[in-house]
C-alpha cells in the first residue's frame, strides 16, 4: 500500500462554552490515499463539514482540535502554524464550497481572483498569471473563456459560478481537493455536469478528492469510499460499492432506505424513516448516539459506546447489533 | 353538479406573466412569461407531480392554482367551477376547498404566533365553528400530523425543520380541503427526515381521499408520491404520463437528460449513461426565450426545424402527451 495523502487520525474537535467544552468530532479517523475519491456522508450537524475545516485549519473562533494528527503527506496539520497553513492552503490541498456566491470575491473579476491564487502561491507575473487562469477558465469547460475572464462573479450563473471556484481551487494542482457540497445549490443537470468535470480533472491531475455530502447518490456516483457519520463520529467506513448493497450500521441503512428509489422502484412500498432527529451534541450520553433512533437499540447501546469494528478488510463499523 | 369521473382540477391553456423592471431608466418594461401555455388535469384522490429546475415556472403554476398571482390567460375549473373568474368574498370563501403547504417552513410560518394560533388562522378567516370547536380541532390536527397537544402552546423557532413542515401541513388541512398544492414541501429537509414527511403526506392522502399537485426539482420524489406527472421547462410543459410510465420510457429529450443527471445510489450498477443524455450548459434565462423549442439550446437532438418552431404538446397515446419534434422513446 502506497503512502496516503491524508492520514486523519483519533481527531477530536472541541467547542468552548461558558458550561464547559461540548465534543463535536469525536476520534475521527480515515485516510485518503493518492488519487482516491473518499466521501463523507450524514445530516447537518454530523460534522461532516468541520472536519473539512479542521483539515483546512480553518476552524471558526473557540472551537479547536483537542487531541489527535491530520497528516497531509506526513506533515501534521493541527499541529501547522499559520504561516505553513497560509503556504499549503490553495496550493496543495484546496478547498470548494456549497455557494459559490458567497465563496467569490463581489468586487474582483474572475480572472483578477484566479490569477492571485498562481501570484500567491507560484510567483506569477500579473501578464502571466491571467494568462494561465484563461487556460484554467478552458479547462473547466467554461464557454467563451476570454470574456468571462473580465467579468464578476454576479454576471455569471450558478454552473459557471462553481466551475470558477473549481479552477481556483485546482490552480496549483493540489494533491488534495476537499469539496463540500459542492453541487447542492445546483440544478441536477447541472449538477451532473459539475461531477463529470471533477471526474475529469481528477483523473488529469491526479488529485484525492474528499466529497462532503448528504447524497447517497452523489457517494455513489463518485467516491471509492465513504464515511458514514452521525453525531460527530465515524459509524461505518466502507467501500461505496459495498456499503451500498451490504451496509452493516442501522443508520447507513436508514440513509440508504429513507431515498425515494425509482430504480428498484415500488412506488407503493413506505419510504424507511428514521425517527426522531439530530441528538444535541451536548447531550449524548455514554453510550451509542444513534441508539434513541434505532429500532435495535438495547440498554446495552446505551450505556456503552461501540467501538469500531472490522467486519471485512475495508469495512469497519461502530454497532454492537451490526 | 359534475359527475364523479371529472377531474377535480382542470388547467386550461394557463399563462401567468411577471412585468420586469425597465433596465435603463425611462426604458420600456420588459414581460416575462414564466407559465406559458400550461394544460393539465387532475383526477380526485390522486396526485399531479410538476417537475422542473429553477425558473421552469412550476411554483408559478402553483400560486396561480391558488390563486395568489394574476393569471394573463387561461382557465382553472375546479370541481366544474370557474376559480380564475371568483373574486372578493366569492374567492375567499372557495379558498377552504384549496390549501398550500409551502417549501421552508422557517420563512412561512409566523415567528411571533404559538403554534396553536398558527394552525386555527385558517379557520378563523373562514369562520368555521365556534370557539370551542376551533380549539379541539387544532388538537386534532396537532395529533393528525404526528404533534403533541402541548405543541400548540409553543413558537415555531423552538421546532426543528421537518416539525416545522407538519406545523405547516396541520395548517393546510384545517379547513378539510379537498385539493392541497405542496410546493416543494421537503427540499429544505434533510434527507431522514423527507422520509418521514413523504410518508406523512401519502397516509394523509390515503386517510382523506386528498387531491394532490405536487411541486419538486426531485425526481425521486416525485416518482414516490405522484400517480401523473408533468414535467415543466422554461414555463412549458414538455411532457406529461403516469409516472411510472415517464420514468421508464420518457419520451422528451429533456425528461431524458433530468434522469440521467439524477445521481442514483445505483450508479454503479447501470450502463454507462449515454453520452448524449447529459443536457449541454446552464438552463437559460426564463427572461431571454427565444423562438422555436426552448430547450433546442441544449438538446444534443435539435435540428433546424427545432430552433424555428416550437412543437405542440400533443398526445403520442391515451396517456402520454409530450412537446418534441422528434419524440421517440
Amino acid at each position: 500500500m502506497t503512502a496516503p495523502v491524508l492520514a486523519v487520525e483519533g481527531v477530536t474537535v472541541e467547542r468552548q462554552a461558558r458550561s464547559g467544552s461540548v465534543r463535536i468530532l469525536r476520534d475521527l479517523a480515515f485516510t485518503v490515499q493518492p488519487g482516491e475519491t473518499v466521501a463523507l456522508v450524514g445530516e447537518s450537524g454530523c460534522g461532516k463539514s468541520m472536519t473539512a475545516l479542521a483539515i483546512m485549519g480553518l476552524l471558526p473562533p473557540r472551537i479547536r482540535v483537542a487531541a489527535g494528527s491530520i497528516r497531509l503527506d506526513g506533515e501534521d496539520l493541527a499541529r501547522a502554524d499559520a504561516r505553513t497553513l497560509n503556504r499549503i492552503r490553495g496550493d496543495r490541498i484546496s478547498m470548494i464550497f456549497q455557494d459559490p456566491m458567497t465563496a467569490l470575491n463581489p468586487v474582483f473579476t474572475v480572472g483578477e481572483q484566479i490569477a492571485e491564487v498562481l501570484r500567491v502561491h507560484r510567483g506569477l507575473s500579473p501578464a502571466n498569471a491571467l494568462a494561465r487562469a484563461l487556460d484554467l477558465l478552458k479547462a473547466v469547460d467554461i464557454s467563451d473563456p476570454a470574456h468571462r475572464l473580465r467579468q464578476y462573479p454576479h454576471e455569471l450563473s450558478g454552473g459557471m459560478r462553481q466551475r470558477v471556484m473549481i479552477a481556483m481551487a485546482v490552480a496549483c494542482e493540489p494533491r488534495l481537493l476537499i469539496a463540500d457540497e459542492p453541487t447542492t445549490a445546483l440544478d441536477v443537470t447541472v449538477q451532473a455536469q459539475v461531477f463529470e468535470l471533477l471526474r475529469d480533472l481528477k483523473r488529469r491531475l491526479g488529485m484525492a478528492l474528499i466529497l462532503i455530502t448528504h447524497d447517497m447518490g452523489a457517494v455513489a456516483e463518485l467516491a471509492d469510499r465513504a464515511v458514514v457519520m452521525y453525531a460527530g463520529r465515524a459509524v461505518e467506513y466502507a467501500p461505496v460499492e459495498e456499503l451500498i448493497r451490504a451496509p452493516c450500521h442501522p443508520y447507513t441503512q436508514g440513509l440508504i432506505g429513507c431515498i425515494p428509489d425509482m430504480e428498484s422502484g415500488d412506488a407503493n412500498a413506505e419510504l424507511t424513516e428514521i425517527p426522531g432527529m439530530v441528538p444535541d451534541l451536548a447531550a449524548i450520553g455514554p453510550g451509542c448516539a444513534f441508539a434513541d433512533r434505532c429500532g435495535l437499540a438495547d440498554a446495552a447501546c446505551r450505556a456503552e459506546l461501540p467501538p469500531v469494528m472490522e467486519r471485512a478488510p475495508g469495512h469497519r463499523v461502530a454497532c454492537w447489533k451490526a | 353538479m359534475t359527475p364523479p369521473t371529472a377531474p377535480l382540477l382542470q388547467v386550461d391553456g394557463l399563462s401567468v406573466e411577471y412585468v420586469l423592471p425597465a433596465t435603463r431608466a425611462f426604458g420600456h418594461k420588459r414581460v416575462m412569461r414564466a407559465v406559458d401555455e400550461v394544460s393539465f388535469s387532475v383526477a380526485r384522490g390522486t396526485s399531479f407531480g410538476i417537475v422542473g429546475e429553477s425558473g421552469s415556472g412550476k411554483s408559478t403554476t402553483a400560486a396561480a392554482i391558488m390563486r395568489l398571482v394574476a393569471i394573463a390567460s387561461g382557465r382553472i375549473l375546479f370541481d366544474g367551477e370557474r376559480l380564475d373568474a371568483l373574486g372578493g368574498e366569492a374567492l375567499r370563501r372557495f379558498r377552504r376547498r384549496l390549501q398550500i403547504v409551502l417549501q421552508d417552513p422557517y420563512s412561512s410560518l409566523n415567528p411571533r404566533a404559538r403554534v396553536a394560533e398558527i394552525i386555527r388562522e385558517p379557520l378563523d378567516i373562514q369562520e368555521i365553528g365556534t370557539r370551542g370547536e376551533r380549539r379541539a380541532r387544532t388538537d386534532e390536527l396537532l395529533a393528525l400530523v404526528g404533534l403533541r397537544p402541548e405543541a400548540g402552546r409553543a413558537f415555531p423557532h423552538q421546532f426543528s425543520g421537518g416539525q416545522r413542515q407538519r406545523i405547516g401541513i396541520a395548517r393546510a388541512l384545517a379547513t378539510n380541503p379537498e385539493l392541497v398544492v405542496c410546493d416543494e414541501p421537503v427540499s429544505a429537509l434533510d434527507v431522514a427526515i423527507q422520509a418521514q414527511v413523504l410518508n406523512l403526506l401519502k397516509r394523509l392522502q390515503r386517510e382523506r381521499g386528498l387531491t394532490f399537485v405536487f411541486i419538486s426539482h426531485d425526481l425521486g420524489v416525485v416518482h414516490y408520491m405522484c400517480d401523473q406527472v408533468g414535467v415543466m421547462y422554461l414555463g412549458r410543459l414538455v411532457e406529461i404520463a403516469p409516472a411510472k410510465r415517464l420514468f421508464s420510457r420518457p419520451l422528451h429529450p429533456y425528461t431524458k437528460a433530468l434522469l440521467a443527471a439524477r445521481p442514483s445510489i445505483h450508479a454503479r450498477d447501470r450502463v454507462s449513461k449515454a453520452a448524449g443524455a447529459i443536457a449541454i450548459g446552464d438552463p437559460p434565462s426564463p427572461t431571454e426565450i427565444r423562438s422555436g423549442c426552448r430547450f433546442a439550446g441544449r438538446c444534443s437532438a435539435a435540428q433546424a426545424i427545432c430552433r424555428r418552431e416550437a412543437p405542440l404538446l400533443e398526445p403520442k397515446d391515451e396517456q402520454h402527451e409530450v412537446a418534441c419534434h422528434f419524440a421517440t422513446p
